[in-house]
């Protein structure tokens, strides 16, 4: 506990950067996945091809995907862009599958309606099937934060640093404490992202929030088996 | 006044959908098409609003070919109702009626405005304006597809079999609603339907399709029921015979 009082500074430096390491390859892995997803869907070929290429993209070990990406790149080794970079990868890899199958089951009897009432392409697009793929993008974007959180701290390895620092360093020193900080404090930055994230999907799409009387429809809207009423 | 002139339509299966179809719909009249499944009649409905286009032949309305028609455009112009009403469920029941006025750059406020009118012509209970889609009942979400055909003030409202998913208690009273609001409005209806009663019902005339989207007879009801032209069109009524309302 002493430890902790003494070391917060540099433990509330580190789960800040631990936060701004975490947020811009969630954002860029999920806005990636759309245009990648739709291209998926379009024509059976590419879908095969691009999923197929995320799975083996997720497969790659994280350290040599870091080691390597400097001389891809041309960053420096210490450049917490090549971290960014790797986990927009894994997060892409993870949310292509997950938006292509959501923008997949979006019910067609709907994308059909609003064409026939005059939606062009593009707007039935981002009006229509976007948001209603919404409630299931959301869902792959909360595996996608809490898988990048975690790895996050790997990036601690080749210096870019985190909270995991503190598991490396309370290994190196044998000292419980300060790896039990890096653990917790990892966790409670993972939980307090899907907290958020169920909060912003409450207030986007309030129209997905199975309520008494929404029933069967909304309840496979967002793939739960309906309460018996 | 809505024209098919020899009109075929071959989906790229090769299923010959409507061959040679000659049809005139005739303005502020209620048009049914009735026929069974692969009748086509929801391919030509859908002709109307360039959902589907032709493969040959040519479709005016009021004198104008359609086919030089920017599609969007014109499906703004001409309301649309289908079967399990297709609102959009992230969409309150004021703005999925105000749909299309929003579509064509009304204000917010002014289309939900009118929006509020029509729930009232429709006979919706305006306590139900912020609901979503999924919180209403079968036969309220109908009456929100006919509110949504509606807005845009539109000469035509085609009307893909809309009551064909709800109960039949809720059917004749969405029939009813239905007399009523064209009474008022006077719009040129065109209606699919498999359900010969309902047919007879609603249309002023009455199109029987045969498979292939062939036209079988034509003619207000009593016609058909009277003078049918061949044993298909005599069959199909006596199939809905003992329910029909003109027995």
């Amino acid at each position: 506990m002493t430890w902790i009082v003494a070391n917060w500074d540099q433990i509330a430096r580190y789960g800040l950067q631990h936060v701004w390491l975490s947020v811009p390859p969630i954002v860029a892995g999920t806005a990636l996945s759309i245009p990648l997803g739709q291209l998926a869907n379009r024509y059976r070929l590419s879908r095969g091809v691009l999923l197929s290429i995320g799975g083996i993209l997720y497969a790659i070990p994280s350290l040599p995907l870091f080691v390597l990406l400097p001389s891809l790149l041309g960053t420096r080794i210490l450049d917490p862009l090549n971290v960014e970079v790797a986990l927009t990868i894994y997060a892409l890899a993870l949310m292509l599958r997950a938006t292509a199958d959501a923008l997949a089951s979006v019910d067609g009897q709907v994308t059909l309606s609003a064409t026939a009432v005059g939606y062009g392409g593009w707007r039935r697009f981002w009006g229509v099937e976007l948001p209603l793929a919404g409630p299931v993008i959301l869902a792959g974007v909360r595996v996608v934060s809490a898988s990048t959180v975690s790895l996050v701290t790997v990036g601690s390895l080749i210096g870019v640093n985190s909270l995991g620092f503190f598991f490396l360093d309370g290994y190196q020193r044998y000292f419980p404490t300060e790896i039990w900080v890096g653990i917790v404090g990892t966790v409670v930055i993972a939980v307090v992202f899907d907290l958020l994230l169920v909060l912003a999907g409450r207030l986007l799409m309030p129209w997905a929030r199975p309520s008494r009387r929404a029933g069967r429809a909304t309840a496979t809207l967002l793939g739960v088996e309906a309460e018996p009423s | 006044m809505i024209e098919f002139r020899q009109v075929s339509k071959r989906f790229p299966d090769g299923t010959l959908a409507v061959s040679g179809l000659d049809l005139v719909i005739p303005a502020r009249q209620t048009t049914v098409f009735v026929g069974s499944s692969g009748s086509g009649k929801t391919t030509i409905l859908r002709m109307i609003n360039r959902m589907v286009d032709p493969s040959s032949g040519s479709i005016l309305i009021d004198g104008n070919d359609i086919g030089g028609l920017e599609p969007v455009a014109l499906r703004r112009s001409i309301g649309y109702v289908m079967q399990n009403s297709g609102l959009l469920p992230h969409r309150t029941v004021l703005d999925n009626i105000a749909t299309v006025p929003l579509l064509r750059g009304a204000k917010r406020g002014t289309a939900r405005e009118h929006a509020r009118e029509l729930m009232a012509v429709v006979g919706l209970d305006p306590n139900l304006a912020q609901r979503y889609p999924a919180q209403l009942s079968g036969g309220q979400q109908q009456r929100v597809g006919v509110a949504r055909g509606l807005a845009a003030d539109p000469n035509i409202l085609l009307m893909d079999e809309p009551f064909g998913a709800v109960d039949p208690i809720v059917r004749a009273e969405l029939q009813v609603e239905l007399q009523r609001i064209q009474r008022e409005l006077g719009k040129t209806i065109v209606f699919v339907t498999h359900d010969i009663d309902e047919a007879f019902l609603l249309g002023d005339q009455v199109a029987l399709f045969r498979h292939g989207g062939i036209l079988a007879q034509l003619g207000a009801p009593r016609e058909l029921l009277d003078n049918p032209a061949d044993e298909f069109v005599s069959g199909f009524i006596d199939a809905g015979r003992p329910r029909s309302i003109l027995r």
